[in-house]
């Protein structure tokens, strides 16, 4: 299982990606209006240090993954609990991701078909995934889609800027510091959301430079964000985009090239589903290979197969939940940066 | 081994079923492509929407125009107590479903403009499949009914030629611009009015005004041919244009096509009542002369060029007043302007922001920039 | 999931050992008698009429035996150089001057460069039946073997899949010792290795492993080596055999080992670093490790301008990604998402459909079914009736159903389309596996839309990236990104401008 650096660039890349356009825009736009630019910019930073915090402490213990540094780091006990507890995180990531997916094709683009249909295709993928060493597969995936996202994410920015109207941004930083600060929170918590290093740094050989990599591809999938954002303001107005679901899907159809390219939001959508289809996908491997690391067990395919039942009869049970209500930002907050500050600094003292 | 088995078994018997579904598959000939939407009042309180689809069985075939010009499209229309109840009674009368990712124009009654349609548009957002670069016309004169079912002479629907037509003439609102003027700070928006003359038994539309909205989003009052081009550039709003002026130095009409054309605004706000000065800029090429002079030789052109910016002037002038003493409404977006760039002050004016700007100092200064003037100089010489 | 054993499929054992007659005797030596050899080999051929034997009398008695296959060998010069010099010209004493066949040999008697002795039985059976003549005398246990081969060959042609504009237009035949010569001569370098094996219980097939000392991958390798002496068959009749036997996932549609019939495409993968298998009785050589990115090179690429060749490569990967994924993409964009298509085409496509009977999805299906079914009629066809099929075909199928609105007139245009993107396709093998795999999306983008057809190209990404060739990943030099190798495959610059060689890859 070997990984390169390049390949653990564009996974992040792939999963800032995704985790905004499903889930962060929204809620942001809401909160921040048009000062969304500021959040971003604070999240950002937030997201930085966060993520850099988290490969100091996986370089320290170079060949293990969180699981078992964990356990070095903290004593037995509360290494092993705080490693459950990052399965159960990355878990519950996958099915809020998995049920977000569904309920995005299922409302917008095949109404009709039953929603275990969905779900079952999904899971068998990931499966097939996971059948044999999963997360090279993946990595290797993503070198291939993290251009192409690349290249759907970034060019419909441009194609749309003669309708943009500048001054829509204005009025810079009102008396609403309360609502920025809320909207930093919510970005933070998905562009921060690269805890899967933790994990899988283990597998890579070569970690020179390592940190330029990952932090290149958090502040490449912020700068989109911001973008986009920051776009869909100069479209729409504050109030308009504070109202929308999906604000990046709405740009997107706004843009017609020549009159004849029109309804770009299919193209993106695409696009996005191969994206997501990669986050879920290590999501999971990460989470059966977690457990299989915790409880010593030898096959991992047998975890993930019986991973891959629970992930679909938790989402056969949900009903149609606004995942918002389950989506706390502490929650992130802790996993993101409070346990990799904690991890580290007792890793830090226990090595001198 | 024989797990493995019954569980992919299971899986393949699963996914089996799932393919026996297409359960969202729609026939591109099971759907009616709705090209314009009109919003009509009905009675009893009730709106009437009516759709123009277009006819699919004459298209494409080699038949040269048989008798006359067949008409090549249908009107649906239902009546209902919002668009999507309307839709649901249209759906009732047809064979089809119905998709409006494809729809160019949203045609909007003048009675239910001036009660207020802004609520009507919200279908016309939310669904997925819609598209929101449809652009949005009030129609004068006829109901939005009559529009969509008169056959235009050269186009193949009338919503079509009214999408390209709003393209020649410089102005028009698409339906998420329209979204975003109307939650702007001062919210007066301006609409592009289809207005229909009767011409011997056959319809004729003319678009050269333009319909003012007011804090409602009410139809409050129009303004034809050089107000509206004065009032639009004004606001900000025109793309281009062009404009034909009585020239007292030679002593005939000149007529300038602008190209690129663009408005400054400069706030004062000291004292209590702010100031502003506007200034407007265009550049383009003479496109006809009728007078003796040489739009070739620099001199003339800068002189006829001072006396073109000084008429100009003085039509934004009179609109500029028409508009501030009789309808007091900002439809130029002054308010905007300092609601970005002042916040703070504009929490005083906010409230009656309507007085003030009926007492508002506003000056114009127009400056065009007429690089060109064709392929010759004079023109054919008029004997005096 | 390599098989390494093939279970011969015969149950009948036509080993040697089990021939009718006296078990023990074909593994034994031959006798001093040559009566008796004379006995034992004429009851190993019986009822083989194509094997003569021709004795010698001298002086009344039997005293040389010789046995050859008739059609293998060359008559002509096997009396100039062996019965001459045994009847006329030497042994000017009779036989008894010369003690043995072997010191025969040494003196230098034949003017024959190959030839050997053989003692045990068996293999002197199996050396007649190569093409070799065996000469017995009396009062000797062995048989003097000259390799005096002509056999009917082809005549190196150009082959016809892989017919380039420019270039050298020479192709391997069937025979062995041709192909490994046509190699030979382009790499005259004694760094060139050729390692044979042979294969095949009964076929008992000459194969040869070629590969340049010190450019090879040394482990790629030796997993081959092992790999081919892992195959325990009975026959083995074509390249195929020895592919199937060795790829590492014989289920998958994509090929993990090319095959080629040019010689100057095997030279320069040789040159490359990759191992080259040459197999008696087959014109087409197998190229081991292979990658996604071979199947869409041509030949030519390196034959013709560097400016042009890179024009064509994008046209090429765009037709061969529309061979893949253009019907699944009509049929999705249709049916499920027509806001995508502009208006006037969208009411062209549904006027179009106005007439036509069948949903879109079963009319693409069916019309692509009817294209492959053409296609295979077309290789079976003899050649004087072949235009006549095509021009029926064309105009039949294409014009006549759209006429009669059974048909609808975008799906002919599609197919048409379809079928020719798949011709851009270089390497004819490769193409296997796009158009199976059109049929798979197919299905899955009419039944599911767009997130059909995402899963599955995500599914065929996901198994072209896992699978290996000879543990180099089939989806490099773009998924573990070598960045030098993946622009070398991009675009093509002048041989100037690289100065150091492509690597394995």
């Amino acid at each position: 299982m070997n990984i390169s650096k390049s390949q653990m660039f564009w996974m992040i890349f792939i999963s800032e990606i995704v985790l905004l356009t499903y889930f962060a825009l929204g809620p942001a736009l809401k909160q921040a209006r048009q000062d969304i630019w500021i959040s971003f910019i604070f999240a950002s930073v937030g997201a930085i240090v966060g993520t850099f915090l988290m490969i100091k402490v996986s370089l320290l213990y170079p060949n293990q993954s969180i699981i078992q540094y964990c356990q070095t780091i903290l004593g037995k006990f509360l290494g092993k609990m705080v490693a459950f507890s990052y399965i159960c995180f990355w878990f519950f990531i996958s099915i809020v991701l998995l049920r977000a997916q569904a309920d995005f094709i299922s409302m917008n683009l095949l109404n009709k078909t039953p929603l275990f249909i969905i779900v079952l295709l999904v899971i068998v993928l990931i499966i097939y995934v996971n059948w044999q060493s999963g997360i090279t597969t993946i990595a290797r995936c993503s070198e291939v889609i993290g251009p192409l996202l690349f290249i759907a994410a970034f060019l419909p920015l441009f194609l749309n800027v003669t309708h943009m109207d500048l001054n829509q941004l204005l009025p810079i930083y009102t008396d609403n510091k309360r609502s920025i600060l809320s909207g930093t929170l919510i970005t933070f918590c998905f562009i921060g959301e690269t805890s899967m290093i933790m994990m899988v740094t283990a597998y890579i050989k070569d970690t020179k430079k390592l940190s330029a990599s990952i932090l290149g591809a958090v502040s490449l999938g912020t700068l989109w964000g911001g973008l986009m954002s920051v776009a869909v303001v100069l479209i729409f107005g504050p109030k308009a985009s504070a109202d929308m679901y999906h604000p990046q899907y709405m740009f997107m159809k706004s843009i017609s090239v020549l009159n004849f390219i029109q309804n770009f939001d299919l193209i993106i959508t695409f696009f996005t589903q191969f994206g997501i289809l990669i986050k879920l996908f290590y999501q999971f491997s990460i989470s059966s290979s977690g457990i299989s690391q915790l409880l010593n067990i030898k096959k991992q395919k047998n975890v993930s197969w019986v991973l891959a039942i629970i992930l679909f009869l938790c989402l056969m049970m949900t009903r149609d939940l606004n995942y918002q209500s389950f989506l706390k930002p502490w929650i992130f907050v802790v996993f993101n940066f409070a346990i990799p500050l904690l991890l580290w600094t007792v890793g830090k003292i226990r090595s001198n | 081994m024989l797990v493995r088995v019954t569980i992919l078994i299971l899986l393949l018997t699963l996914m089996a079923t799932g393919l026996t579904g297409c359960w969202d598959l729609t026939e591109p000939n099971q759907l009616f492509y709705i090209m314009g939407s009109g919003i009509d009042k009905s009675d009893d309180g009730k709106i009437e929407l009516s759709l123009q689809v277009p006819l699919p069985n004459q298209q494409g075939s080699n038949q040269g125009k048989g008798g006359g010009n067949p008409k090549q499209f249908v009107v649906v229309s239902g009546k209902g107590k919002n668009i999507f109840d309307a839709a649901s009674h249209i759906v009732e009368k047809s064979s089809r479903k119905l998709f409006g990712g494809h729809r160019f124009v949203v045609v909007i009654n003048e009675e239910v403009a001036k009660q207020g349609f802004t609520q009507w548009l919200d279908e016309l957002i939310r669904h997925p499949d819609n598209n929101t670069r449809a652009r949005l016309f009030i129609v004068k004169g006829i109901t939005a009914k009559g529009f969509l079912e008169t056959q235009y002479k050269v186009e193949k629907y009338s919503s079509l030629s009214a999408y390209q037509a709003s393209t020649l003439i410089g102005y028009n609102n698409l339906l998420y611009e329209f979204q975003r003027d109307i939650n702007n700070p001062v919210n007066y928006t301006i609409l592009p009015v289809i207005e229909s003359v009767t011409n011997n038994k056959e319809y004729e539309y003319k678009m050269h005004s333009i319909a003012i909205l007011n804090k409602e989003h009410k139809l409050m009052t129009y303004m034809k041919d050089r107000e509206a081009t004065s009032a639009l550039w004004a606001a900000g709003k025109l793309h281009h244009t062009f404009i034909t002026h009585y020239i007292s130095q030679g002593d005939g009409t000149i007529s300038v096509d602008l190209r690129k054309i663009q408005r400054q605004v400069k706030l004062n706000i000291k004292g209590r009542v702010p100031s502003i000065h506007i200034k407007l800029s265009g550049k383009g090429i003479y496109t006809e002369n009728n007078t003796n002079l040489d739009l070739l030789s620099p001199s003339v052109k800068e002189s006829v060029t001072k006396e073109m910016s000084k008429r100009i002037q003085d039509d934004v002038r009179v609109v500029f007043d028409k508009v501030q003493k009789k309808y007091k409404s900002d439809i130029f977006g002054f308010g905007n302007e300092i609601a970005r760039k002042h916040p703070d002050k504009w929490n005083n004016f906010k409230k009656n922001w309507d007085e003030t700007f009926s007492k508002m100092d506003v000056t114009v200064e127009v400056n065009l920039s007429i690089q060109g003037g064709g392929l010759i100089g004079s023109g054919p010489k008029i004997a005096k | 999931m390599f098989r390494r054993l093939r279970k011969p499929k015969m149950s009948v054992d036509l080993s040697l050992k089990t021939l009718q007659g006296d078990q023990s005797n074909f593994n034994n030596s031959l006798t001093n008698n040559l009566q008796e050899n004379y006995h034992l080999l004429k009851q190993a051929f019986a009822m083989c009429s194509d094997v003569v034997f021709r004795e010698i009398s001298v002086q009344g008695q039997m005293k040389v035996l010789m046995i050859y296959t008739d059609g293998m060998v060359d008559a002509h010069a096997f009396e100039q150089t062996v019965l001459k010099p045994l009847l006329y010209d030497g042994l000017p004493q009779g036989l008894g001057k010369i003690n043995s066949l072997s010191q025969a040999c040494e003196l230098e008697y034949f003017s024959i460069l190959d030839t050997k002795t053989i003692t045990k039985t068996g293999e002197l059976i199996q050396t007649i039946l190569t093409g070799q003549i065996a000469i017995l005398v009396e009062h000797e246990a062995t048989a003097f073997v000259a390799n005096l081969k002509k056999m009917e060959k082809r005549a190196v042609e150009e082959p016809k899949l892989e017919a380039t504009i420019r270039g050298p237009r020479e192709g391997f035949t069937e025979s062995l010792r041709v192909n490994t010569s046509l190699i030979r001569k382009r790499i005259p370098s004694h760094k060139l290795k050729m390692e044979s094996f042979k294969i095949g219980k009964i076929t008992q097939t000459d194969l040869v492993v070629t590969y340049i000392e010190g450019i090879v991958n040394v482990s790629v390798l030796k997993e081959v080596k092992k790999r081919i002496g892992q195959i325990q068959t009975d026959e083995i009749l074509d390249s195929e055999f020895i592919e199937e036997c060795i790829e590492d996932v014989p289920f998958s549609p994509f090929p993990q080992i090319q095959n080629t019939e040019r010689p100057d495409i095997a030279a320069s993968c040789l040159l490359e670093g990759k191992i080259v298998i040459l197999m008696d009785t087959t014109p087409c050589v197998l190229i081991a490790p292979m990658t996604f990115w071979v199947g869409l090179q041509a030949a030519d690429d390196y034959y013709d301008r560097f400016l042009y060749v890179n024009a064509m490569r994008i046209v090429r990967f765009i037709f061969s990604m529309a061979a893949l994924f253009l019907p699944a993409f009509y049929v999705m964009l249709t049916t499920y998402h027509q806001g995508m298509i502009p208006q006037a085409l969208m009411i062209s496509i549904a006027s179009a459909r106005e007439n036509s009977p069948f949903p879109s999805a079963i009319e693409t299906v069916l019309m692509e079914l009817i294209f492959e079914g053409l296609q295979e009629a077309g290789l079976r066809l003899p050649n004087q009736i072949g235009p006549l099929v095509s021009i029926v075909g064309a105009l039949v199928i294409g014009e006549a159903a759209v006429q009669a609105g059974i048909i609808s007139a975008p799906i002919v245009i599609l197919v048409s389309a379809t079928g020719i993107a798949s011709y851009v396709i270089p390497r004819y093998s490769f193409g296997y596996a796009f158009r199976l795999l059109r049929f798979v999306l197919l299905i899955l983008a009419a039944s599911l839309g767009l997130f059909g057809m995402a899963v599955g190209v995500m599914a065929i990404l996901i198994h072209v990236v896992r699978i290996q060739s000879f543990g180099v990943p089939y989806f490099s030099p773009v998924a573990p990104r070598v960045w030098k190798q993946m622009i070398d495959m991009i675009a093509r610059v002048p041989r100037w401008m690289t100065n150091s060689r492509r690597s394995n890859g």
